[in-house]
């Protein structure tokens, strides 16, 4: 209104593009809810902050505490975020992989780790059959939904 | 249907912060095991002097263990006291406030936080306004005294309405007011 030029807004980094999670569903069920759902308080509130900080990454190098997985995973590109359950005192893992789109990535199966082993034990097992599924099309997602106002 | 699943989870939780201080102290503890990790990770691979791509390096310039780093940067793993975060800073060369806040305030910078962009800058080493600063200061007075004489020079310039002396005039003024300020500029 004062100078009567077209203003192209820059855009910041926070309006910038931002990841998009999706649960790889079983049937109608929904593992990983269910997984979120067994979480201590504690643990909810932090992986709802986890996402919230992990969405508006640039690149995977900048999410915390993740690493691809090695061994019988690694051709499959799983990878793995890790945060602590402070109410059950154990360390929770997400593993997941990229989907076919720019920032997209999908949570195959959540899971625990205490003393070197996954719990459930085959949750590696089916984290492989469940990336073959995604990138065969036949795996069904929802999109996570993370609560800014929360 | 989705939508409001959510929206009810949400009226749920919060009715839970409200009555019961345990969940309260579990919310504000999520935020700070997720947000501090990320903010101590982000410094460390934005600090250039010195470069601190590894976290040993962070270890050497905080004087501790890189497997404490390492729990340093994953949420919820170490239960950080004030001391360990005053070491850590030291290590980073920055300083730390712990505010306290209302939930509001905390929420708008969890949700303003970005991992890419956040910085602390200057650092101990480039940061005059610590380091020196009267000549900080007599710096800090120019660019206040050019930022208010930018600031006059728009005020002249702004129709009278969102200079608030539209406050006792009938809409036909203020009609009137508004298309001469868009005429005139």
């Amino acid at each position: 209104m004062l100078n009567r030029k077209k203003v192209i807004p820059f855009r910041s980094g926070l309006e910038a593009e931002r990841w998009r999670f999706y649960d790889c569903l079983e049937g109608r069920t929904n593992p990983i809810e269910k997984w979120y759902r067994s979480l201590s308080e504690d643990g909810q509130y932090t992986f709802d902050a986890l996402l919230k900080v992990h969405c508006k990454a640039n690149s995977p190098t900048e999410w915390n505490s993740s690493k691809m997985l090695q061994g019988e995973c690694k051709p499959h590109g799983i990878w793995e975020w890790v945060f602590v359950d402070t109410g059950h005192r154990r360390q929770e893992r997400m593993l997941g992989i990229f989907g076919d789109k720019r920032k997209k990535a999908i949570l195959l199966i959540g899971c625990y780790h205490k003393q070197k082993r996954y719990t459930p034990s085959d949750c590696l097992k089916t984290a492989i059959k469940k990336a073959k599924e995604v990138r065969n099309g036949t795996a069904e997602l929802q999109e996570r939904q993370i609560p800014e106002n929360f | 249907m989705e939508l409001l699943n959510f929206k009810n989870d949400r009226y749920q939780k919060i009715s839970k912060l409200l009555n019961s201080q345990k969940s309260r102290a579990a919310y504000i503890q999520a935020k700070l095991s997720v947000l501090v990790p990320a903010q101590i990770r982000a410094l460390r691979i934005k600090s250039r002097n010195p470069v601190m791509p590894f976290q040993r390096d962070l270890a050497r310039e905080s004087e501790t263990q890189q497997s404490r780093i390492s729990m340093f940067e994953t949420p919820g793993m170490a239960n950080m006291t004030l001391e360990t975060l005053s070491k850590v800073a030291g290590g980073l060369r920055c300083g730390v406030i712990v505010k306290f806040v209302p939930f509001s305030e905390m929420l708008r910078w969890e949700n303003s936080f970005s991992p890419e962009h956040f910085d602390v800058f200057p650092r101990l080493d480039h940061d005059y306004g610590f380091l020196n600063p009267s000549a900080a200061s007599i710096e800090d007075a120019n660019v206040i005294e050019s930022a208010q004489k930018q600031e006059d020079w728009q005020l002249d310039r702004l129709p009278p309405k969102q200079l608030g002396m539209m406050d006792g005039m009938s809409q036909d003024d203020e009609k009137l007011f508004s298309t001469a300020a868009v005429v005139g500029g």
